[in-house]
């Protein structure tokens, strides 16, 4: 049917309206998200009395007295922004464009930042902890470019082997407890790549950072057969342990730290005779941060005395080993066993480092072969 | 000054209409907005990030590694099937529960029953996940009386098995299940069900000729809510379904956990919102087509049943005036 004018008329001008109403609505809604994301942004930065940190939540730099103690020394205050992965933590460091000021990236991550230009280079005569810093960490290779420093060790760490000392007498020393069919449907193993593929490696005798995954794939699979528990989260684990499901398994050495200081009195961890799988936290300053001088003051209050000291001290925090020698030297030695903090032990990590994509998706392209077979 | 005319009073119309058109558009943007910026751009955003390798070049090599992988495959097998399985679980079982609670329960306690139903759908899903470990762990409270009971040892538990993962996530379904099928039941007229009998119908006959096309329409939207749901779920699987559990929600959470290559991550997530779609496009098919033929249209004539002894032409005429 053929239109009158006045029909026509309408129809457009109701369309317009429609149109102009919908484009306005949008208009505003991306413009309130610009300003709140701007907003925060902003909040963090330049205020220059607000440190903006990218961290894991619960993981120490968050506690509650330590914004406290940081104001105390500074007069500026604390903002959180919280990571779900490495790689989150620099994509978000990579958005803020300076909003985050400081972040803690891993030893196997932080090439990729310093690639990026996402870090500052960092001023070791600033760094007042830098000289404490055990050199089997403070000299690593990942931490710079061009001979330049972007990394300061934190914590470092290692996955090793846990266990209930109520099932087992004698204290295991081996990874083999977890491929023993005795322990068959009693295992927990980490769900992880990075961390699976390494041990069983370290397990068949291979090179940890380069296995032949022909040789790895039947230890994974038989490591997955003689398993109870894939866990991604400590309260996972907790639990499972708890109900007496598992009795022994692969673990972060502070997560175990923290279930010990809990109360699960039972279990005890090891760095067995293989070794085990290890990283190293560094705390990074983003290349853009507006912040810079409260940035340093940051990071010497987190590598210093003062936080450490009272962060390994409260067994229920899961504090890793520092990588302040000082401090550690400072400690009385049962919190230094609980926290695994021995450099004895050091040159038997096999540090979780970069690697080419390629290789990292061929390891999960595995990993999920085995968890799907 | 002249009375107006009937062309003038035509005149006036669009200002009447520019109201309602202008109102119609003020209560439509916001739900436009949110759709287009929390649904349309996101979605348009991971099909980019789909198409993006490492080094930031368009390709489609995302989408080969997953249908090259039998790994992949059979992850997308396993979690299809697995959602299928527990969406008709959970209409098999919330489907008799929503007609009991439609047609024998008086008005009154079908208001409170019908209140906890709904208590599961407004609980944190990860507080529903970790109270149901704590129910079926060993040393729980199920685990105590069977083992009481002399029917399980004490470490024995259906944790950390994909039969854990199984009935969590049927679990979950229920209140939708319950609340959907409420709606059909309701909707089901009892005059079409007593005259249905007082014609002779059996009860298999009315179920097929009558409530079931009187129903297929909110069964096809319980199976999309559960089934969607369901095929997504991560946490259950990572929780509760131990070392075989695996689904492909939970390969596509540590995928993106391991930083190795979201792009990769997006195809598995793009590839199973298709097949699920598909999944859901092939069952609404199905029940249509069920609907249509028990309900007396043109495909009852090739697939009809042989009549009831009695006069069953008349509930299936009912039903075609009903529907």
């Amino acid at each position: 049917m053929k239109s009158t004018p006045s029909f026509r008329t309408r129809r457009q001008r109701d369309r317009r309206a429609r149109s102009v109403a919908a484009v306005a609505a949008i208009a505003a809604g991306a413009l309130t998200l610009s300003a709140c994301s701007l907003g925060a942004g902003s909040a963090g930065s330049s205020g220059g009395k607000t440190l903006t940190v990218g961290i894991w939540k619960g993981y120490g730099a968050d506690l509650s007295w330590v914004a406290t103690q940081f104001k105390q020394e500074t007069g500026a205050s604390l903002k959180f922004v919280y990571i779900d992965s490495e790689r989150n933590l620099l994509d978000l460091m990579k958005k803020a464009d300076g909003g985050i000021d400081v972040g803690l990236p891993n030893i196997q991550y932080i090439g990729d930042g310093i690639d990026g230009e996402l870090f500052h280079e960092l001023d070791t005569s600033e760094l007042t902890n830098f000289g404490h810093i055990y050199p089997q960490f403070a000299d690593r290779k990942e931490l710079r470019k061009d001979g330049k420093l972007y990394g300061i060790p934190w914590t470092y760490g290692s996955t090793g082997l846990f266990y209930d000392d109520r099932v087992f007498k004698t204290a295991p020393t081996s990874l083999s407890v977890l491929w023993d069919s005795k322990y068959k449907g009693k295992i927990a193993v980490n769900d992880n790549a990075t961390v699976e593929i390494p041990t069983a490696a370290l397990y068949k005798g291979e090179d940890p950072q380069h296995p032949g995954l022909g040789t790895i794939e039947p230890a994974l699979k038989d490591l997955k057969a003689n398993a109870k528990l894939l866990y991604s989260s400590t309260d996972d684990l907790a639990k499972a342990l708890s109900s007496g499901t598992v009795v022994a398994g692969i673990g972060n050495n502070d997560a175990i730290g923290g279930l010990i200081g809990s109360g699960q009195t039972h279990l005890k961890y090891t760095v067995p005779e293989e070794g085990a799988v290890g990283w190293i936290d560094n705390w990074a300053i983003s290349a853009k941060t507006k912040n810079l001088g409260l940035a340093y003051d940051w990071l010497n209050y987190m590598t210093g005395s003062k936080f450490l000291t009272k962060w390994a001290d409260t067994p229920e925090d899961a504090s890793p080993a520092p990588a302040n020698q000082k401090v550690v030297e400072s400690l009385d030695s049962s919190v230094t066993s609980r926290l695994q903090a021995d450099p004895a032990k050091i040159s038997s990590l096999a540090l979780q480092l970069p690697m080419p994509t390629a290789r990292m998706q061929s390891w999960e392209d595995l990993w999920q072969k085995v968890k799907a077979g | 000054m002249t009375a107006p005319s009937p062309l003038r009073r035509v005149g006036g119309s669009p200002r009447r209409s520019a109201g309602p058109a202008l109102a119609r558009t003020g209560l439509l943007a916001p739900g436009i907005v949110l759709l287009v910026l929390f649904a349309f751009l996101p979605l348009v955003a991971l099909v980019i990030t789909g198409f993006v390798n490492d080094r930031s070049q368009l390709t489609t090599e995302n989408f080969a590694h997953v249908f090259s992988s039998g790994t992949y495959l059979r992850l997308l097998g396993r979690t299809l099937l697995l959602s299928f399985a527990v969406t008709v679980v959970a209409i098999a079982l919330g489907w008799p529960a929503a007609w009991a609670l439609a047609r024998h329960v008086k008005p009154a306690r079908r208001t409170m029953i019908l209140g906890l139903v709904i208590i599961p759908y407004i609980t944190s899903q990860l507080l529903l996940i970790y109270g149901f470990l704590t129910l079926i762990q060993a040393g729980g409270p199920i685990s105590y009386v069977l083992t009481q009971l002399h029917l399980t040892g004490p470490q024995d538990s259906i944790l950390y098995t994909p039969w854990a993962n199984f009935l969590m996530l049927v679990y979950e379904s229920m209140p939708t299940a319950v609340l959907v099928l409420y709606s059909a039941a309701e909707s089901v007229s009892p005059s079409v069900l007593e005259a249905a009998r007082t014609l002779g119908a059996r009860p298999r006959y009315v179920f097929t000729h009558v409530i079931w096309p009187l129903s297929a329409p909110m069964v096809v939207v319980n199976f999309t809510l559960t089934f969607v749901q369901t095929v997504g779920a991560f946490a259950e699987p990572a929780v509760l379904g131990g070392p075989d559990g695996q689904m492909l929600g939970n390969t596509i959470s540590t995928q993106i956990s391991s930083g190795a290559n979201d792009g990769f991550a997006v195809a598995l997530s793009l590839v199973l919102l298709v097949t699920s779609l598909l999944v859901v496009g092939v069952v609404t098919a199905l029940v249509s087509w069920t609907k249509r033929a028990q309900s007396g249209g043109p495909t009852n004539r090739l697939t009809a049943p042989p009549r009831p002894r009695t006069r069953a032409r008349t509930p299936e005429l009912t039903v075609a005036r009903e529907s």
